[in-house]
């Protein structure tokens, strides 16, 4: 077997969830300002409604579609009923109150569904795929793939579609948008749930690989906002710095092992922020 | 409804909570996390006590007193445990139950040096004999031995091992390198972040053709990663997993990528019908039965343990003339063999009850656990 | 006054008693010695995050980097009480590195660098066990020597005087300054606020309180693991002080109680207890917007509105003027060039502004003069040329240093809306004659709204005022302490006739002060009335330059001017 092979595939695989979920973290924080600190729990409800669902005996083609609008509509309540009705708040209090969210969404989970762990059967089956000395999944390029695709998608979507546009009008100067006739109050919620539909796409491909539990969400936040940080916030670097941060991570591991893994990449990750933050002043305050 | 009210009503609930219990039962405190990374390790125990309490309180209690379980959530910190367990020595807990983890639980030790007695079904913490701390596990060398043992049977002289960046797999890794060499055995050892969602490279590294085992040391749901990773290479050797995984969930997540054999170290108790004594076989069939009937759930190796501490509560309590009195206790621990999932043997020199004897390798089929076959 | 203080000993009494009366269900002696200790180390987070507005979330790694200290110094043989005061002293350098680092980044990058910087003192605590414990954690055997009641003594203890301490250090002109750091730094930097180094300064600071009261925590629980040092951890502590109230001296205190406390109650909910975490959690946080804090002192100031403070005097105290009116040359522009990339956004500019004049500059939208302004006050550097101000070169001065010689407005007055008038006045005050005691400055700043007919506004929080007045507490500001040169943008924008003729005299009061006016302009009339001389700009270049009612008749700028505006 090839180490760096192995590596990379291993890389690309987790990359591809921090793309998804770094991608969503974005959006929604470009449109509304707040940092989404529920932005995992949609992961976390995606993972656990698909197993609900197919625990039962229902087909995967039904549980996966139904675990995606789950955490959509998850993130789409947090934006329409938490945060719309505060937009005059600071921003700070609008983090609390996400933070509160993912606290109660947690509660949900885990009283509705125990506090085990959960899986569900991959949707792609078959004997992995084997090139210079590595095994690649199917499930695992299937989550490559789908998750570079969406991510791409989205970004896309943002660059060139009037809607698009309109986000991200919405995003740089609200007031300046409303007065353009932009409706923003159903752009930051369509941001929230495309986020949430994001999180969503990263569980139903990721959980038959490892498992979910009530409280993925805070993992996959925290791992969302490294990679969405590392991009400097910008929707055009999330998908790089979320394949970034896998690729550095399994790197790390194979040639300087699991104990070295942290301390190796987060110094990179400084390293990146210090480079990337260069020609900063005045705390990023507008010009005069 | 406003602010005040909502407290108000909180208040009102938990006083309520406090003040509803009859008068002068016996108290025993239990920490285990009920929440966080370790919470299906924390719940799975407290509800085997909790099953304890309500089946010994429908028999009218012990020596004519109720038991009152008050459990106290350290969520695996230390700081939250020591918390927990000031409050439980206030409240005149009889013994302190620890079902948290290597941290919390050294934390908490260092506050019953004058008693009550601690005890604690982790398999890490290997209390000194000097200490009001018991273990009703075998120590993780212990463990370790048997996996040794095993594959000396089986003529194997090499492992593969994967380890976690926890406390668990650091002292796994110590075990490791204390007890495989002297049986003469080689093994490979790959570390994995607690954060990573794939072991394939861990496994690449350390799972080379001809290395007859795999042993995941990884404790807890993030366990899964390596049984998924392993179908990912397409291995075919035998996966042995930790102690703390053999459970109904861990089988739940995996079942899907299941390792053609599956292999645990676990208590001989897990499959009851190992047991030969038949005091303690009556004792764990009676469990299964009752708990599961009562929690409508299966019970596993961490109910076991529950049970472990709930029978050492009773013998205490029912066997002890002042329960308050810890030195007491203590003599009583360090004398008296309990039976329960096995007969525990605490001494004047060691407080690890349970020892290489009490575990077996087990193996996962048809649904349930039995002695494990041979090693081709 | 004195009611008002009985009432807070009391509840200050009350308080330290509570965890030993036990009507509080759940509130114990423990509890209340971890939230002490935690509420100690939260100080820091509350100076970083709530009064300055840095986003920090390594801070659970500066609790835990002094023990770390210790025990990794105590293992390599060194005595106890120095090992400890090495720690702190190598944990409080790390917090200056990381502080010149990271602190004068905006919001996200600066979360970034101290969230990685607690990744990696995890990382290193969990890879180096033999030093650090490992995973299992490192054992510090000495706190268990202490009893239950005099930890809790010790844990109130040095809380009072974190707080104490805290209180001291964020008064009077620190307050005022990091609050306007965190609203706009800017012109917090225009007021001579050297920003980077005082965000690195509280970081550092900050971080101190983080460190004692990890070191006393790590010693009360006996055993430290890496998680302590970790993300997680630091998360908690941000979600704590925004619970408790962001800036407000007793945040950290009630956030720890109540998010600890409320963790236990919840645990009484057995399976359901993260989910009555949750909706109290919830409940609290979408009524308290600005934290408990905010809410109780809401709802004491509902029951007790605070008095006035100040009665104002009829007249402004009597101060020396400027004493030796200035004259002469004040302001030299020598060939200031400025290019933006390819685009060419300033020319050769050239010009003088003396001494007691009032200078406008004018032209179409685009032409430079904004850049230009911000050129002369420091807010982008020139590509050519020099400033000279009283002679001094100044064009390589930073922002900040400048304020001593310049006080500039804004189109868009840049106040300190939770500050007072006055305060708003003094931030910049306290820069430019820090040696003058608190109580002249107040003074000073009294009097400079009293000339500009503010007086009675003083003790207004700037929030319940109108724009108009913003406007003119802006200017009032720009020209507090008689600065040589007075820098003003578009200030008749938005100001109804009367008030135009009020801004023309106040105009006049700073000219015959001796002040150099010079002031960027869209309105002709309004100019043309007060300006003695002027430039005008077009493209970035200098199309007329001289007596103001010259250049306003010339054909050139006729053409570039109300040609470009019709």
């Amino acid at each position: 077997m090839n180490p760096l092979t192995q590596a990379l595939i291993s890389g690309a695989m987790s990359g591809a969830v921090y793309a998804l979920l770094a991608t969503g973290l974005v959006i929604a924080y470009h449109t509304s300002r707040v940092v989404n600190l529920a932005h995992g729990e949609s992961y976390a409800v995606a993972g656990m409604v698909t197993a609900a669902i197919s625990g039962v005996g229902f087909s995967l083609l039904l549980a996966i579609p139904a675990g995606i609008a789950a955490a959509m509509l998850f993130s789409f309540l947090v934006e329409r009923v938490l945060l719309r009705p505060r937009r005059d708040w600071p921003v700070s209090g609008l983090i609390l109150v996400t933070l509160a969210a993912a606290f109660l969404i947690r509660g949900v989970l885990g009283a509705a569904m125990g506090v085990d762990g959960f899986s569900f059967p991959r949707l792609f089956v078959g004997p992995p795929l084997r090139f210079a000395g590595g095994a690649l999944p199917l499930q695992g390029l299937g989550l490559v793939a789908i998750g570079l695709a969406a991510a791409l998608a989205v970004t896309l979507f943002l660059q060139r579609t009037q809607l698009g546009r309109q986000l991200r009008a919405a995003a740089e100067n609200p007031d300046a948008a409303e007065l353009m006739g932009i409706d923003v109050d159903r752009i930051r919620t369509l941001a929230f749930a495309l986020a949430g539909g994001l999180g969503g796409l990263g569980a139903v491909l990721l959980v038959p690989l490892v498992s979910v539990d009530f409280e993925s969400g805070l993992g996959m936040t925290l791992h969302g906002f490294i990679a969405a940080a590392l991009a400097g916030m910008s929707p055009s670097l999330a998908i790089v710095a979320g394949f970034g941060l896998g690729l550095a991570e399994a790197l790390a591991t194979t040639y300087f092992g699991a104990l070295a893994q942290d301390p190796i990449v987060f110094l990179l990750l400084i390293a990146v922020a210090l480079w990337q933050s260069r020609l900063i002043r005045f705390g990023g305050t507008a010009r005069a | 409804m406003t602010l005040t009210r909502i407290v108000g009503l909180a208040l009102f609930a938990a006083f309520a909570a406090g003040t509803a219990q009859a008068a002068d039962p016996w108290v025993i405190g239990i920490i285990a996390p009920t929440t966080g990374p370790l919470t299906t390790v924390g719940l799975r125990q407290l509800s085997a006590v909790q099953w304890w309490e309500q089946d010994v309180n429908s028999k009218g209690g012990i020596r004519g007193r109720r038991v009152q379980i008050v459990h106290c959530n350290d969520e695996g910190s230390p700081e939250k445990a020591v918390t927990c367990a000031r409050d439980l020595i206030d409240k005149k807990s009889l013994l302190i139950l620890n079902s948290s983890v290597t941290g919390p639980i050294r934390a908490t030790m260092q506050l019953v040096t004058q008693g009550p007695v601690m005890i604690t079904p982790s398999p890490n913490v290997m209390p000194e004999a000097s200490t009001f701390v018991f273990q009703t596990s075998p120590s993780d060398l212990a463990l370790t031995q048997a996996i040794a043992d095993y594959l000396k049977e089986n003529h194997a002289d090499s492992l593969a091992i994967i380890a976690a960046t926890d406390a668990s797999g650091e002292v796994g890794v110590a075990s490791a390198a204390a007890i495989f060499p002297k049986s003469g055995i080689k093994y490979d050892l790959a570390r994995i972040d607690l954060r990573a969602n794939d072991a394939s490279v861990q496994l690449a590294n350390v799972a080379k053709a001809g290395v007859p085992l795999i042993y995941s040391n990884y404790s807890g749901a993030g366990a899964a990663a390596v049984v998924k990773s392993y179908s990912n290479l397409g291995l075919t050797q035998p996966l042995l997993i930790s102690y703390a995984n053999i459970s109904d969930s861990f089988i739940n997540v995996i079942k899907s990528d299941m390792p053609p054999r599956l292999l645990g170290t676990g208590l001989t108790a897990v499959s009851p019908e190992l047991i030969t004594d038949p005091e303690e076989r009556k004792r764990i069939e009676y469990f299964v039965t009752s708990y599961e009937a009562w929690k409508k759930e299966k019970m596993d190796n961490l109910s076991l343990q529950g049970l472990g501490l709930a029978d050492t509560a009773a013998a205490i309590l029912t066997q002890v003339d002042d329960p308050s009195n810890a030195v007491a206790v203590r003599d009583f621990l360090e004398k008296t063999p309990i039976k329960s999932i096995a007969t525990f043997r605490y001494s004047r020199e060691s407080h690890i009850g349970l020892g290489a004897k009490d575990i077996s390798i087990l193996e996962y089929k048809d649904g349930r656990w039995v002695k494990a076959a041979p090693l081709k | 006054m004195i009611l008002r203080r009985l009432v807070m000993l009391l509840l200050a009494g009350g308080a330290i008693a509570s965890p030993y009366v036990g009507i509080v269900p759940g509130w114990t002696p423990a509890l209340a010695t971890a939230v002490a200790l935690n509420a100690l180390a939260l100080i820091g987070l509350n100076l970083i995050f709530g009064v300055v507005g840095m986003l920090a979330f390594g801070q659970a790694a500066f609790m835990a980097l002094p023990a770390y200290g210790a025990g990794v110094l105590q293992h390599a043989g060194m005595p106890l009480a120095a090992a400890l005061v090495l720690g702190l002293a190598a944990t409080v350098a790390t917090a200056r590195i990381v502080g010149s680092l990271f602190a004068r980044l905006p919001g996200v990058f600066l979360a970034v660098g101290t969230l990685g910087f607690g990744f990696v003192v995890e990382g290193l605590a969990r890879a180096f066990p033999a030093w650090t414990g490992g995973a299992s954690g490192l054992v510090f055997p000495s706190g268990r020597a202490i009893g239950r009641d005099l930890w809790y003594g010790i844990a109130v203890a040095s809380l009072a005087i974190g707080l104490a301490s805290y209180s001291w250090h964020v008064r009077g002109a620190v307050w005022r300054r990091l609050r306007t750091i965190r609203h706009d730094e800017l012109a917090a930097a225009v007021l001579g606020i050297d920003t980077a180094r005082e965000k690195a300064r509280q970081f550092t600071i900050g971080s101190s309180y983080a460190a004692v009261g990890g070191l006393l925590l790590a010693y009360y629980v006996g055993v430290l693991v890496p998680e302590d040092a970790g993300v997680n951890r630091s998360l908690e502590q941000v979600g704590t002080v925004l619970m408790g109230g962001l800036g407000f001296l007793l945040g950290p205190l009630v956030g720890a109680a109540l998010v600890r406390w409320l963790f236990v109650v919840a645990g009484y909910g057995a399976r359901y207890e993260l989910l009555i975490y949750g909706v109290v959690f919830l409940g609290v946080v979408i009524y308290a917007r600005d934290g408990m804090m905010g809410w109780l002192i809401g709802a004491w100031q509902r029951v007790a509105p605070p008095p006035r403070r100040r009665s104002i005097p009829a007249v402004a105290p009597s101060r020396e003027r400027v004493a030796t009116k200035r004259s002469g040359v004040c302001l030299e522009v020598r060939g200031i060039a400025k290019r933006f990339g390819g685009v060419q956004a300033l020319a050769d500019i050239d010009f003088e502004v003396r001494a007691g004049e009032i200078f406008a500059m004018v032209g179409p939208n685009g032409a430079g003069k904004s850049t230009l302004f911000n050129i002369i006050s420091g807010i982008e550097a020139p590509s050519a040329g020099t400033i000279l101000l009283d002679g001094r070169d100044v064009t390589g001065l930073a922002i900040d240093r400048r304020a001593p010689f310049i006080g500039r407005s804004f189109q868009v007055a840049r106040l300190v809306p939770e500050l007072t008038a006055i305060a708003n006045l003094m931030v910049r005050l306290d820069q430019i004659m820090p040696e003058r005691p608190e109580a002249e400055r107040e003074a000073i700043a009294l009097a400079q709204l009293g000339s500009f007919g503010l007086a009675a506004l003083a003790d207004q929080p700037v929030r319940t005022l109108s724009l108009g007045q913003h406007k003119l507490i802006d200017l009032a500001r720009a020209a507090a302490g008689d600065p040589p040169l007075v820098l003003l943008d578009e200030p008749a924008v938005g100001l109804a006739a009367d008030e135009l003729l009020h801004l023309a005299e106040l105009l006049e009061t700073l000219r015959s002060r001796g002040s150099a006016v010079l002031i960027v302009e869209h309105n002709i009339e309004f100019v043309a009335g007060i300006a003695e001389r002027g430039i005008v700009l077009d493209s970035g270049k200098v199309i007329a330059l001289g007596g103001i009612r010259d250049i306003l008749a010339d054909e050139r700028v006729n053409a570039a001017y109300f040609g470009a505006l019709a």
